[in-house]
C-alpha cells in the first residue's frame, strides 16, 4: 500500500469507529422501547394527588373551540383525565391523559352554548398510575359555575 | 254655557299639564365578587396489608385558597363502597374516618361531606378542625383513616380487591 493510500485509511477509522458508536446506541435505545415512561420518585408516606378547584370558569359564547386549557400540576405522579359537565351530566368536553407539568389541549366543546351562566357544573378528573397499564387511583370531582360571555 | 264650558275643560287640562316634574334619578352601584380558587389534595392509593382493621391512607387538605372569606368555604364530599373482585363475589365494606396526630377522630360515611373553613385572609383552612374535649383548640384532622372489621376479612373469599373514593368539592356559602 503506498504512503497516501495508508494515510487516507488512517483517516477513516476515526469516521467508522464514530458511526459504529451511534449505530449502537440507536439500536439499544429502540429496543428498550423507545422513551421510558416517566416514574414516580420515592416518596416518605402515602402518595397524594393535588387536583385544581375553581369557583367558576369562563368561556366564549357560540364557539365550540375555546383559548382554555387546563393543567395536572407538576406535583402530582399521574395522568389526568379531565371531563367537563353541566349540571344535567350532558358531556361537554374529555381531554386526553394529561402528564405531570402538562395542560390540555385548547377546550373544544362537544356544542357551544349560549350567554349566560352555567352553575352545578363539573370537572372529573380521572387520574391514573403512570405505568403501561395506567391502572386507575383515586378520583376528584369540582363544581362549578360555567360563566359564558 | 258653551263658553263656561270650554274655560273649564281648558283650565282643566291646564292643571293636569302643570304636574310637578320628579325627574327619576338613580345610581346604580356594580360589583364584581371574584371567584374562589384552590388545590384538593388527596391520597393516590394504598395497599391495604390483609386483615388490617385500621390504615392510615393519608391526609386530605386544601391549600392555594384564593377567594374565599369567612362564611365562603369548601365543602368536599366523599363517595365510596366496598372493596370488590372481578374474580369473587364477595365484597369487604370499609368507612373512612379523619384524625388528628393524637387527638380527636370524625367519621366520615359514604356520601357525607367535611368543610374547610375560608379564612379572613382569602385563604382556606388547609385541614378539617375538629372540636376537642381535650384540647383548647380545635385539632387539625391531618390523617385519614381506612377502618375494616376483621369479620368482614374473614369473610371475603380469595382474590384481588379494589375500591375507589371520589372526593366532590365544592366552595359553598357558610
Amino acid at each position: 500500500m503506498t504512503k497516501g493510500k495508508r494515510a487516507a485509511a488512517r483517516r477513516r477509522w476515526p469516521m467508522i469507529l464514530l458511526l459504529a458508536a451511534l449505530a449502537l446506541l440507536v439500536a439499544l435505545f429502540f429496543l428498550r422501547g423507545g422513551a421510558p415512561e416517566p416514574s414516580a420518585p420515592a416518596e416518605d408516606g402515602p402518595a397524594q394527588i393535588a387536583i385544581p378547584g375553581y369557583e367558576g370558569l369562563t368561556l366564549q359564547a357560540g364557539a365550540k373551540k375555546q383559548s382554555l386549557r387546563l393543567p395536572n400540576p407538576a406535583e402530582n405522579h399521574c395522568y389526568f383525565q379531565i371531563s367537563l359537565y353541566l349540571a344535567d351530566d350532558t358531556l361537554l368536553w374529555q381531554s386526553d391523559l394529561i402528564k405531570p407539568g402538562k395542560t390540555s389541549a385548547p377546550i373544544t366543546l362537544s356544542r357551544p352554548l349560549d350567554p349566560g351562566a352555567y352553575p352545578g357544573a363539573t370537572l372529573r378528573y380521572a387520574c391514573f398510575r403512570l405505568d403501561r397499564e395506567k391502572t386507575p387511583l383515586n378520583g376528584a370531582e369540582t363544581k362549578l359555575t360555567l360563566w359564558v360571555q | 254655557m258653551k263658553k263656561l264650558t270650554t274655560l273649564v275643560l281648558v283650565l282643566a287640562l291646564a292643571a293636569s299639564l302643570a304636574v310637578p316634574a320628579f325627574a327619576a334619578n338613580t345610581t346604580t352601584l356594580t360589583t364584581s365578587v371574584p371567584a374562589a380558587t384552590y388545590t384538593l389534595n388527596i391520597p393516590a392509593d394504598q395497599e391495604i396489608p390483609f386483615g388490617k382493621t385500621s390504615t392510615n391512607i393519608g391526609s386530605i387538605s386544601v391549600t392555594d385558597g384564593v377567594g374565599f372569606a369567612s362564611g365562603k368555604d369548601l365543602k368536599v364530599t366523599l363517595t365510596y363502597d366496598a372493596f370488590a373482585s372481578e374474580a369473587v363475589a364477595t365484597t369487604i365494606p370499609f368507612s373512612i374516618s379523619l384524625a388528628g396526630d393524637s387527638l380527636g377522630s370524625v367519621d366520615v360515611g359514604s356520601g357525607k361531606s367535611i368543610v374547610f373553613k375560608g379564612l379572613s385572609t382569602g385563604g382556606v383552612q388547609e385541614f378539617v378542625k375538629v372540636e376537642s374535649t381535650y384540647s383548647s383548640n380545635p385539632v387539625d384532622m391531618v390523617k385519614t383513616y381506612v377502618r375494616m372489621s376483621s369479620t368482614d376479612w374473614g369473610k371475603a373469599l380469595a382474590g384481588d380487591y379494589s375500591a375507589t373514593i371520589t372526593f366532590t368539592a365544592e366552595v359553598v356559602s357558610g
